[in-house]
């Protein structure tokens, strides 16, 4: 009995470790396939797609935290400067006003310095217009008992800020000079909560620990800014993912061999200019520049002839040529396989060689675009739209990898033949997208924004086979108004 | 014919033996891989979603899948689906495949039994003795050798889904005992009893086709 179960099984066994003849069987019908390629997940690409916006969030905001430090660094020197300058005042005026007015004197200049720097950063707590102009008053009397000699402050208030300076009076001309220019500049407060909206930097949280550096947030405004802000200019840098639209198939008999060919992405730079139409709206032009690779990848598999080799001193070598077709244009291949006399190769047996090779861009182009703001113009979230044109200075290829898999192969090269006058060098592309614009200063604004550009015209074009290849493009903007 | 045009169409055929067709041949056991190299390669296309490289590994496997499909299912329509389902499972979870733990065609056979297994326990499978089963398995030769593994594969069909089951798991993917009970969450004992009764009935098929 278990001898008639082995062998039942034996039997199945080597049944079905036989070669199975695909003739024998029903095979599966074309919609299986079809099928089957509808439901191949997708979640690679979908998750690569998915973690560009946050890189380019994350680059945004990083971007813009770094620029908001360092124009408050920038206020934090100039205002420190200042704020000595006011303090030598004070030490000069009491020192001038011990000796002309020879009254003994209970404070010594660091408590007058004490006293100012309490003084200021109250007023900056307090924050009121009313209580700045007392400020502006004390230190216009503190002028005067430098000028005039008094220390009857509270009573001279008035007459202080009526009274033109009396440039007679002055010993040092020069300290005047620097107190009128005092006057002129510090007109205005600006009150720290305005930063606190800004929780990231680093030197609004060391301000926020430090109060006596709260009354460094008065903000010199000299110039006066343009409201109108005609024009907008500055650098921008960008990144570009390609999405290669193709319609057709290849004229070339050898496109079978084609296994992959892709678009990588690329870095953007460059100039943008803009010009306020109206309250609104804003046209936007400039110039950037970008390279980018298109890889195309082939699995080749050659037969070796022995019968028509040539023998170059004691190797022997096999040249083919190939004609292989690429998104940007079909190459011309020099191949050459070379074997040393003494290998063991039949004849006619089949080489596979991996051959990959990069045609490479350089481009420039120039959108046209108008921006729509959807409060204001100069912050917030605003529409864009409009055509960007390409200008392709350069195409070429950049690297071409060839790689086989056999022994008998001692040596092997290739030679790429590439006509790049086979390509459209000037493309149009409608674009469309969104962004923010966030005013840094009066003059200084930046922009984010991200915008899907549809190419109208073919970069590659022959009988059967059109290549377009449109872009999602993310870009960060300064911008200074003139 | 000049030469060149004789070279492309010799690499146009050539690229329809590629490597997952030696693949696919390897699936049984006759040839082994010449260029791991370029499967490699392939199976990494087919994880950037190359379409190409996608079907290429369809085409070389889709033969072999689909009679191992039909040894589960007496339904044709019900193989077709396990094909459909078992592909889209490779192609999902295709990264998570490692060379070095085994060959691609053995990785991707696991995958389309544990499909087939997995559809066979949504329609609960019986694992009840059954005595009144069809025996009008018509063959119109009386040697048994000369079977031939469509004619097999018919016979295996005509057995009861619990059999069926129990016996291709243990006489043809070799699978134990414990193995079988594992998977389809029934005990040892049942797994022995399932391939004892489809041993005897398969043996009375053979007995009424060789007489």
């Amino acid at each position: 009995m278990d001898d008639k179960n082995n062998n039942l099984e034996k039997f199945f066994r080597q049944k079905f470790n036989q070669k199975i003849e695909p003739q024998d069987w029903n095979l599966p019908d074309n919609d299986v396939w079809d099928n089957i390629a509808a439901q191949i997940p997708t979640d690679k690409k979908k998750r690569r797609i998915g973690m560009l916006p946050l890189f380019i969030f994350g680059g945004g905001l990083l971007v813009a935290t770094l620029l908001l430090g360092y124009d408050n660094y920038l206020k934090t020197n100039e205002i420190t400067v200042l704020q000595q300058e006011l303090k030598d005042c004070a030490n000069l005026a009491i020192a001038n006003d011990n000796t002309e007015i020879n009254e003994p004197k209970p404070k010594n200049i660091d408590q007058v310095q004490d006293d100012i720097s309490v003084k200021e950063t109250k007023l900056a707590y307090e924050g009121t217009k009313s209580e700045f102009q007392h400020s502006l008053a004390k230190k216009k009397i503190t002028r005067s008992l430098f000028l005039n000699s008094s220390n009857q402050l509270n009573s001279q208030e008035n007459e202080v800020m009526k009274t033109p300076l009396n440039h007679s009076d002055i010993n040092d001309r020069n300290m005047v000079e620097k107190l009128e220019e005092e006057q002129k500049t510090f007109t205005t407060i600006t009150f720290p909560g305005k930063l606190y909206k800004y929780p990231l930097s680093p030197i609004v949280s060391k301000f926020a620990k430090d109060k006596s550096a709260l009354n460094l947030f008065i903000t010199p405004i000299n110039p006066k800014p343009n409201k109108s802000h005609p024009f907008l200019v500055g650098p921008n840098v960008g990144y570009i993912a390609w999405q290669d639209r193709i319609q057709g198939t290849f004229d070339n008999p050898l496109s079978e061999l084609l296994v992959k060919e892709v678009t990588g992405p690329s870095v953007s730079y460059g100039l943008s200019l803009s010009k306020v139409l109206n309250k609104r709206v804003v046209f936007n032009t400039g110039i950037n520049y970008y390279e980018r690779n298109q890889l195309s990848q082939y699995a080749i598999n050659l037969p070796y002839s022995t019968v028509d080799e040539i023998a170059v001193g004691a190797e022997f070598e096999n040249r083919f040529q190939h004609s292989l077709p690429t998104g940007l244009g079909s190459i011309n291949t020099n191949l050459v396989l070379s074997r040393s006399a003494s290998s063991i190769v039949q004849n006619n047996e089949n080489v596979y060689l991996d051959f990959a090779l990069s045609n490479h861009i350089k481009a420039i182009s120039i959108p046209l675009t108008l921006s729509y703001f959807v409060k204001e113009e100069g912050n917030g979230l605003f529409l864009q739209g409009g055509l960007t044109h390409e200008w392709i200075v350069q195409n070429r290829i950049k690297e071409v990898e060839t790689e086989s898999h056999h022994q008998f192969v001692k040596d092997k090269s290739i030679i790429v033949d590439y006509n790049d006058a086979q390509i459209n060098r000037l493309n149009t592309s409608v674009l469309a997208g969104i962004g923010y614009q966030k005013s840094l200063t009066a003059n200084l604004g930046i922009t984010i924004s991200a915008q899907y550009g549809f190419a109208l015209n073919n970069t590659y074009q022959s009988n059967a086979y059109q290549h377009k290849i449109d872009q999602l493009n993310a870009q960060i903007r300064l911008l200074k108004s003139w | 014919m000049p030469r060149k045009s004789i070279l492309f169409n010799n690499i146009t055929q050539k690229l329809k033996q590629d490597v997952f067709v030696s693949a696919g041949n390897y699936f049984i056991g006759i040839v082994t891989f010449k260029y791991r190299m370029m499967d490699i390669q392939k199976i990494k296309l087919c994880i950037d979603g190359n379409w190409l490289a996608q079907k290429e590994l369809y085409e070389a496997y889709k033969v072999n899948l689909f009679v191992l499909c039909q040894r589960y299912f007496s339904d044709l329509e019900d193989a077709k689906d396990a094909l459909q389902e078992g592909f889209v499972k490779v192609f999902r979870d295709l990264h998570q495949y490692d060379e070095e733990k085994g060959h691609l065609a053995s990785w991707i056979k696991k995958v389309f039994i544990n499909t087939c297994l997995e559809k066979l326990r949504k329609n609960k499978i019986d694992f009840q003795q059954i005595t009144d089963f069809d025996l009008s398995f018509v063959y119109d030769q009386d040697i048994l050798s000369e079977l031939n593994l469509k004619d097999l594969t018919k016979i295996i069909q005509k057995l009861p889904t619990g059999y069926r089951t129990v016996f291709n798991l243990y006489v043809i993917e070799g699978y134990n005992h414990q193995e079988i009970a594992d998977q389809l969450g029934i005990s040892e004992s049942t797994s022995k009893t399932q391939l004892m009764k489809a041993k005897n009935m398969l043996r009375l098929m053979f007995e009424d086709i060789l007489k």
